[in-house]
């Protein structure tokens, strides 16, 4: 029952997303928006129960592992449908599993172009997951380009004011990154004989001593490909100051398609450079970790400056991201097992922390019809709101402590991890990441209390969550509850897999 | 059933399903308060019912039991949780649990039904099963835990009326504060665990020593931070803007559960590492920090003109001088004053309370009645018994608190100076605030139970119950020392019936501590009461430095204004790198590279072309020419005329 499960998690979004196509489009079909959304509802909910039976099967080993699916593909070129779960990618196919039910619930009351924007959110889907689990690297190519047109007319088609500029720039800026990534693994690609693109195959620091030639010169294939993937995956993930893109997206994309960029692209982004450089470029890795460290800080510095000034809910929650990528880095950069396993699982707290903050921050634009806490002046935009939602208020309270690593939610596990797997080597660091903390929880703070304490400005008064809003949020924060308390399942799934690619660079 | 009171099933399951559910009784309150019967106090009372079941049931047991939380329990980074049940961690909740209890009985007067009272029990449950987690946990995560289930009470015991901007400024410094003297600490405590350091509380005989001998700067910088961030959280110094702030929430209540019990909770990771934070030598600096905060709270606390205000002012003093004498002294000395100053603290915000209801509804004529001024006696003579527990009066705990404290700081004559300046400046606070509640009102219409309570209060700080001493410690060598039994049987290092100090040293710590509280006294007389109260007259004489005192040093500005630096500097950034940097010059310069490239391709494309074609022509132009000539007739028969006179040249030559 369980060898074709991943390929079934995968490909029932892109099932779908064809059905969507397929369904009647005529203007006098009743309930042509209902049948849209509950295919699609239907579908991604499918593919989460999927990954998560596979998280739960893999935890108490109730099936045969490791968990994977080869059959070969394009074979003159070495090619493979290489599928597996392991260590690394489990708890982001848990994140992926959690959060797009949820995007397609919070798009419930979309009327404009409904079947294309649900095809385009299950087409990302099949591709974040296919990226998260491919263990051949043109396979992991393939889904991880695949993942960027979707946001060009996402956001393109559904955004702010401004969305064509911003739908350009991300897709440009994307086009640019996986251009640089894909001649990274042709590079690799060549260096072994036979040629072949398969992680298992090449990793184990195999690489380490190819050179190739170019106009006269020897160059390391391992230095230059770990150099070409990083800059390419830096232009998917927002790395300062190469971010732009990222933060113009923020404010332009609508709120369910922004976390999707924000809480699972940008996981996936990084899980890709844990993956690549852990695997396949171990010893290069070790030379820059230092360098990997100082990008973390710089990022996790700048986006807790630059999260200060920000006025929307969408703005901060796009800094937050630059700046919790950093603190990954610096877990990926710090070669311990705790860092590297605080790194990975602050993708899924990050991940469940941000969806939360973004679909709120619709939810306020929804209801209010603004998602900014302060207006030019530096004065609440809105103020007193946990007086008549004091549900939103207590969520939103949940979401914001986790962020700031409150003890007992999911954001103090990967926090506590990071900054101890870290310590020993890199304590000034820690200490900056501590100050940051301090600015996080003033900023945060103060945007709970202009929003949701104080005199009501608006004079405006909406309702509470309904069932529908309840009923994709009180995933996230149980969720958020679950994984703080006892997370422990989560890292013995982690663990040996960190273990044992930390024992390659040893 | 004798399995389930067997310490394995009880100490881990017991203090979980009553903290868990004091948790979950006070979050149900807290949501559907207003639609329970009574606004649900029944359901707070029942949570701390719980956690007083728990306490009495494990009482006397010395039980430990620890779990991996984050990581494998074996590994040296662990994160473990565990629980401790002794008798410190039995008496700290019990006394919590106590005040929480007494808080959620009394009663207002109707007119006097504060705002969303459902908020105030929510705020009993929680706090106190936060307290207990605190205690009772055997490593600093669950401390961290309990610490941030009793923020969440503070929060909400300050929500009596969120929707003003006032109250809403209040919660909100509260909690940035804290959060942030929070962060420190686990970032301390996260940083000696990643060097290995065991973080595990033990007994005094059988606690690890930490091992220094690699990294030893990297530790203490840890340990460092962990004492810095304790320090910040439990005074809190140097926020003590949001003292000074007038809400509308009962002032016992705000009091409690916004200042004493998170305080009382932090005060469980200092004083179960005391042991092997000693040995890191850091505990001195912040000693001194603790005492400076503790005489800047006081000053504070003088130029308030709001006894409640002054109130919150002297706790954070009181707490400054618990951490002090902890800090220099030891637990054995620091217990008894944290314990008795908190004691005190609430008493008077009780007694204040019930004044003021009678000085509120003083135009009433339910006020003035004998049994009204019958209450309001009552409720000032319990507002002069906090003074004694809160100052040392012979018969309560405190006295041996104070007395140990000074008498073991002699061995520096600065640092018993600034404990004799601390002392005094407490006891002179707390005699000026119990003669200005005599001063409030005449009557009161509050309940007995509301008047009364201050001296249930008053049980848990007497000293008979501590040590044995009826003196509560005042005399030398336990010579008053009666066969009681004693209710807290603290462990070996917290137990007050060790007499540690030497007879020259005690009497001279005696004698300190009398002096001092006599000359307190006269002088908190001589300020307060009278024609004109000399303290108004000093604010009035010099209102600007009064109102930077009493506004807390103008901290609030200084975090303003620096907060408005980072944002500038984050605006800055913004502007710089995303709008001039991405949106203006990068797509201006793509463009304008663009351009010249098409442009310069273009015209090179254009000029090639004009090169190539001429050249063509050039090469071609001569013989098409020519063809063409020939082509267009004229030429075809001088052509032929000349070929042909070409031949019969040719021939004719030829033939000769």
């Amino acid at each position: 029952m369980t060898r074709h499960l991943i390929t079934l998690m995968v490909f029932l979004p892109f099932l779908g997303a064809l059905l969507q196509a397929f369904l009647p489009t005529s203007q006098m079909v009743r309930g042509k928006f209902s049948i849209s959304r509950w295919t699609a509802l239907g579908t991604s909910l499918a593919s989460a129960l999927c990954g998560v039976f596979l998280v739960i099967a893999m935890k108490l080993q109730l099936v045969d592992l490791p968990i994977q699916e080869i059959t070969p593909w394009i074979g003159s070129y070495a090619i493979s449908y290489d599928m597996a779960l392991d260590g690394l990618n489990v708890l982001l196919v848990l994140l992926i599993s959690i959060v797009f039910p949820l995007l397609v619930a919070a798009e419930w009351k979309q009327k404009i172009g409904t079947q294309g924007l649900y095809g385009l959110l299950l087409v990302l889907q099949t591709a974040f997951l296919g990226a998260v689990c491919a263990q051949d690297l043109f396979l992991l190519f393939f889904f991880w380009a695949l993942s960027a047109l979707p946001f060009y007319f996402l956001i393109g088609i559904w955004g702010g004011e401004n969305r064509e500029s911003a739908a350009f720039r991300t897709i440009v800026s994307a086009s640019i990154g996986n251009a640089l990534l894909f001649c990274a693994l042709i590079l690799v690609y060549h260096a072994l004989e036979p040629h072949t693109f398969s992680l298992r195959e090449l990793s184990g620091g195999k690489l380490e001593d190819k050179v190739f030639q170019f106009l006269g010169s020897d160059f390391k294939v391992s230095t230059v490909a770990f150099i070409l993937a990083s800059a390419g995956l830096t232009l998917r993930a927002p790395i300062w100051p190469f971010h732009g893109w990222f933060s113009q997206a923020a404010k332009e994309a609508p709120s369910p398609v922004f976390v999707a960029l924000s809480a699972v692209g940008v996981p996936v982004a990084m899980y890709i450079f844990t993956r690549l450089s852990y695997s396949l470029f171990p010893a290069t890795l070790v030379q820059s970790a230092t360098v990997i460290v100082v990008i973390g800080g710089i990022n996790l510095v700048m986006g807790g400056i630059c999260a200060l000034a920000q006025k929307g809910l969408k703005q901060l929650s796009a800094y937050i991201c630059l700046s919790e990528v950093g603190m990954i880095l610096i877990g990926i950069g710090s070669l311990n097992a705790a860092g590297v396993v605080g790194s990975v699982f602050q993708e899924l707290s990050l991940g469940l922390g941000l969806a939360g903050f973004g679909l709120f921050a619709g939810l306020l634009f929804e209801k209010g019809g603004d998602a900014s806490f302060q207006n030019p002046d530096g004065e609440s935009t809105y103020g007193g709101i946990v007086t008549y939602a004091p549900q939103m208020a207590m969520v939103a309270g949940v979401i914001v402590a986790s962020l700031l690593g409150f003890p007992g939610l999911s954001g103090f596990v990967g926090h506590a991890l990071l900054l101890i797997g870290s310590y020993s080597i890199h304590p000034i660091v820690v200490i900056l990441a501590g100050l940051i903390f301090l600015l996080a929880s003033y900023f945060l703070f103060t945007m709970y209390r202009q929003l949701f304490l104080g005199k009501n400005r608006k004079g405006l008064s909406f309702p509470d969550l309904s069932l529908r809003e309840q009923a994709f949020l009180l995933p996230l924060v149980a969720s958020i509850l679950l994984f703080g308390i006892y997370p422990k399942p989560l890292i013995e799934l982690v663990r040996p897999t960190v273990m044992s690619l930390l024992g390659t660079i040893k | 059933m004798l399995g389930i009171l067997s310490a394995d099933f009880l100490i881990p399951n017991g203090l979980l399903i009553a903290g868990l559910s004091s948790v979950l009784f006070g979050v149900i309150v807290l949501s559907s308060g207003k639609r329970l019967p009574r606004q649900g106090d029944w359901l707070a009372g029942l949570g701390v019912l719980l956690i007083f079941a728990w306490v009495i049931l494990s009482w006397g047991t010395d039980h430990q039991w620890l779990v991996g939380w984050i990581w494998p329990k074996n590994e040296a980074i662990s994160l473990q949780i565990g629980i401790w049940s002794d008798v410190l961690g039995s008496t700290l909740t019990f006394v919590g649990a106590l005040l929480a209890g007494i808080l959620l009985l009394s009663r207002r007067s109707a007119g006097d039904a504060p705002q969303r009272v459902e908020r105030q029990y929510s705020a009993s449950a929680l706090s106190v099963s936060g307290l207990a987690f605190c205690w009772y946990a055997l490593t600093p995560w669950l401390v961290f835990v309990g610490l941030g289930i009793t923020l969440l009470g503070g929060v909400i015991s300050l929500a009596a009326s969120w929707d003003q901007d006032a109250d809403a400024g209040i919660v909100a410094s509260f909690i940035k504060e804290r959060v942030a003297s929070l962060t420190l600490m686990v970032i301390g405590a996260s940083a000696l665990a990643s060097m290995g350091v065991p973080l595990q509380f033990a007994h005094l005989e059988t606690v690890k020593a930490w091992d220094f001998s690699s990294g030893l700067e990297v530790q203490a910088l840890g340990a460092g931070l962990l004492v810095f961030g304790w320090v910040l959280f439990v005074l809190p110094f140097p926020f003590l803007t949001y003292l000074a702030r007038p809400s509308s929430v009962l002032p016992a209540s705000r009091l409690t559960f916004a200042q004493l019990l998170p305080s009382w909770g932090a005060f469980a990771i200092l004083f179960r590492l005391y042991p092997q934070l000693q040995a890191t030598g850091v505990l001195p600096y912040f000693g001194w920090l603790a005492l400076a905060a503790s005489v800047l709270s006081s000053f504070m606390g003088f130029l308030q003109k709001d006894w409640k205000l002054a109130l919150n002012c002297w706790l954070s003093s009181a707490f400054g001088f618990s951490a002090a004498s902890l800090l220099f002294c030891g637990p054995t000395a620091a217990f008894a004053c944290l314990i008795c100053t908190g004691l005190a603290a609430c008493m008077l915000a009780q007694s204040g309370c019930t004044l003021e209801d009678g000085k509120s509804s003083s135009e009433t004529p339910k006020a003035s009645t004998v049994n009204g001024n019958s209450k309001a006696t009552w409720a000032k003579v319990s507002a002069f018994f906090a003074a004694a527990v809160g100052t040392g009066m012979i018969g309560f705990a405190s006295c041996f608190g104070f007395i140990q404290t000074l008498g073991r700081s002699l061995y520096d004559v600065g640092l018993a100076v600034g404990f004799g300046i601390v002392l005094f400046l407490l006891s002179a606070l707390i005699f000026r605030l119990a003669l200005q509640q005599t001063q409030l009102s005449r009557s009161t219409p509050a309940s007995w139970f509301s008047v009364l309570s201050p001296y249930l209060l008053l049980i848990p700080g007497v000293g008979i119950l501590w040590n044995g001493s009826i003196s509560g410690g005042a005399l030398p060598a336990g010579v008053d020392l009666v066969q009681v039994m004693t209710i807290w049987d603290l462990p070996a290092y917290l137990n007050p019936k060790l007499i540690t100090l030497d007879e020259n040293g005690f009497l001279t710590a005696s004698w300190i501590h009398w002096w001092v509280l006599v000359i307190a006294g006269l002088a908190a007389y001589w300020f307060s009461v009278g024609k004109r109260d000399a303290v108004v007259s000093i604010t009035e004489r010099f209102p600007k430095f009064s109102s930077f005192v009493a506004h807390g040093y103008g901290m609030d500005l200084v975090l303003t204004r620096t907060f408005a630096g980072i944002h500038w500097v984050g605006n800055m950034l913004e502007t710089a790198i995303n709008d001039r940097f991405w949106n203006r010059f990068v797509p201006r310069v793509s463009k304008a590279t663009t351009e010249f490239v098409g442009k310069t391709s273009a015209s090179l494309d254009e000029a090639i072309t004009v090169r190539i074609t001429s050249g063509v022509r050039h090469f071609v132009d001569v013989p098409a020419k020519l063809l063409q000539l020939i082509h267009n007739g004229d030429v075809q028969w001088y052509l032929f005329f000349a070929i042909a006179s070409g031949i019969a040249v040719l021939i004719h030559f030829l033939r000769f």
